[in-house]
This record gives structure tokens, sequence and C-alpha cells, in this order.
């Protein structure tokens, strides 16, 4: 779920997906840049003593220098990832960026992954 | 002489139950479940002491400040509000720097930052489920265990 998470992503804004934590301060921040964290795989579904889905959880973090383009990027991310099937609650939240320069905004994404022949 | 008709009442369980009924009210009584919680408490407080070890920060904790270390409840104490009993645990979000970086808010948000991933152990403690939840099972089994104790004595 990471890679189409990351795939996702890139491929409609044309920018990297990072973990979030794996940016340099000696590099600094890109102009503008997603940031991503899995928080936790729950398994549900659970019959004949095991689990028959996953529940990923991620954050996902938008920064940039423009802070109107902060906000307008995180409810269209919202709005995409709702469009492949992650469900997401809100609009997102603000959350802290180490640069002066940037703001960042966040939401936390949910998917619910079905087991193959369940 | 004849003996008259009688009907009879046997209390004499009754009197059992209600003795039995008076222990495992002394045993649900709110000190039993204030030392309950305030032992779960004190866990949590050990285990949020731990996490911020800074071999455990991100960045080996070369971010650390103490802000949020020095926010952490060490005292807590049980407040009731009618029936429900509820301890604060974690940290005081009302200091200034607490949580900061590493944890953010009560709502599930995102936490860290781009330099520094959020900790893995506070996140497994006050954003997932599993580790409050095995708390409060804890708790729920010892109030269980303290009620049967006094139902069971002779």
């Amino acid at each position: 779920m990471t890679d189409e998470l990351i795939t996702l992503l890139q491929e409609e804004y044309g920018l990297r997906v990072r973990r979030q934590g794996s940016l340099s301060p000696e590099k600094g921040y890109p102009t503008e840049f997603f940031t991503f964290w899995n928080n936790e795989t729950d398994g549900v579904a659970e019959y004949d003593n095991r689990s028959h889905a996953t529940v990923w959880v991620y954050d996902v973090n938008f920064y940039s220098t423009d802070p109107e383009r902060v906000h307008a990027v995180i409810l269209s991310a919202i709005e995409l990832l709702r469009n492949h099937g992650w469900i997401i609650d809100g609009k997102g939240a603000d959350v802290p960026s180490d640069e002066i320069t940037h703001t960042g905004r966040g939401f936390t994404a949910f998917f619910r992954e079905r087991e193959v022949n369940s | 002489m004849a003996k008259n008709n009688t009907i009879r009442l046997d209390t004499s369980g009754l009197e059992d139950l209600m003795r039995k009924l008076v222990r495992v009210e002394h045993a649900a009584a709110k000190e039993t479940i204030e030392g309950v919680l305030e032992e779960a408490a004190q866990r949590i407080q050990t285990d949020t002491h731990l996490a911020m070890a800074k071999n455990y920060l991100p960045a080996q904790g070369q971010y650390w400040t103490g802000k949020t270390a020095a926010s952490i409840i060490d005292d807590p104490h049980v407040e009731w509000e009618g029936m429900v009993g509820s301890v604060p645990v974690g940290f005081d979000f009302s200091k200034p720097g607490a949580g900061g970086y590493l944890i953010k808010g009560r709502k599930p948000s995102a936490t860290g930052t781009p330099y520094m991933a959020p900790d893995p152990m506070l996140n497994k403690m006050f954003r997932g489920t599993a580790y409050m939840k095995g708390i409060q099972d804890e708790m729920y089994d010892k109030v269980l265990r303290h009620i049967e104790e006094a139902w069971d004595e002779k």
C-alpha cells in the first residue's frame, strides 16, 4: 500500500513523496513536497483463527513555501485518495515545519485491504 | 388439636446474598477503582519516560530540548464524574512545548517533521489502539477479580 500511495501522489502532483523524518537538515526542504508515515496496519475480519483483511493507516503531509497552495493541495489530495478507495475523515490539520519558510498540513488516511480469495 | 395451615418464607438464602453483595460493594468501592486507575497511570508514566529516552527519539535525540519530557504527567490523581473515574496520562498539554513535534494533540494528525520521524514508542502508546486497549483490559480484569474474590469469600 505504501507503493500505491506514493505512486498516486507522485503521478498526480509530479512531486517527491518522502518518508517523514528522512529529509536532511544539511540539504534543506525542497520548495514543496509530500511526506508520509505508516502508523500501523491492523488485522481485521478475524475468523478461522486469523485476519482476512488489513487496515493500513498513514499520515500524509504536504509542505510548501506557498501557504495557499498547502490548503489547496491537501484538499485535492484528500479527494484523489478518496476516489481510489481511501478513507479520510475531515479536511486535514496544520502540522509543524522545521523550516520557517514552509507551512505544512496533513491528514490521516486509511485503506482496508481485503485478502484475495477471502 | 390440628395444626394451623401456614405459609413460610425462608430468608436464610437472602441474608447470605446480602452479605455477599455488601462484600462486592466494598470490593468495587471508589478506593479500589482509584487504586487500579493509579496503578495503570503509573505504568503509562514509566513507559512514557522510557519512550523519551534519547536513544528512542528521532535523530538520536539531537532535537531534544527537555520541554516535552518536563510535561509528562508524573503525579496523576483520579477525578470522578458521577460513576466514571478518570486519570490524566501522558503529557500535560497546558505546559508550553508539551508533545511538541513528537506527538500532536488528541485528534489523530501528523506527527514528526520532515527532519524528524515520529517517535515509534510514543506513537504506539498514544496513537495506536493496542497499547491503551491492553491497559484498559488489565484494569477491568483486576476489578473483576476483586469482585469475584469478594463474592467467593466464605
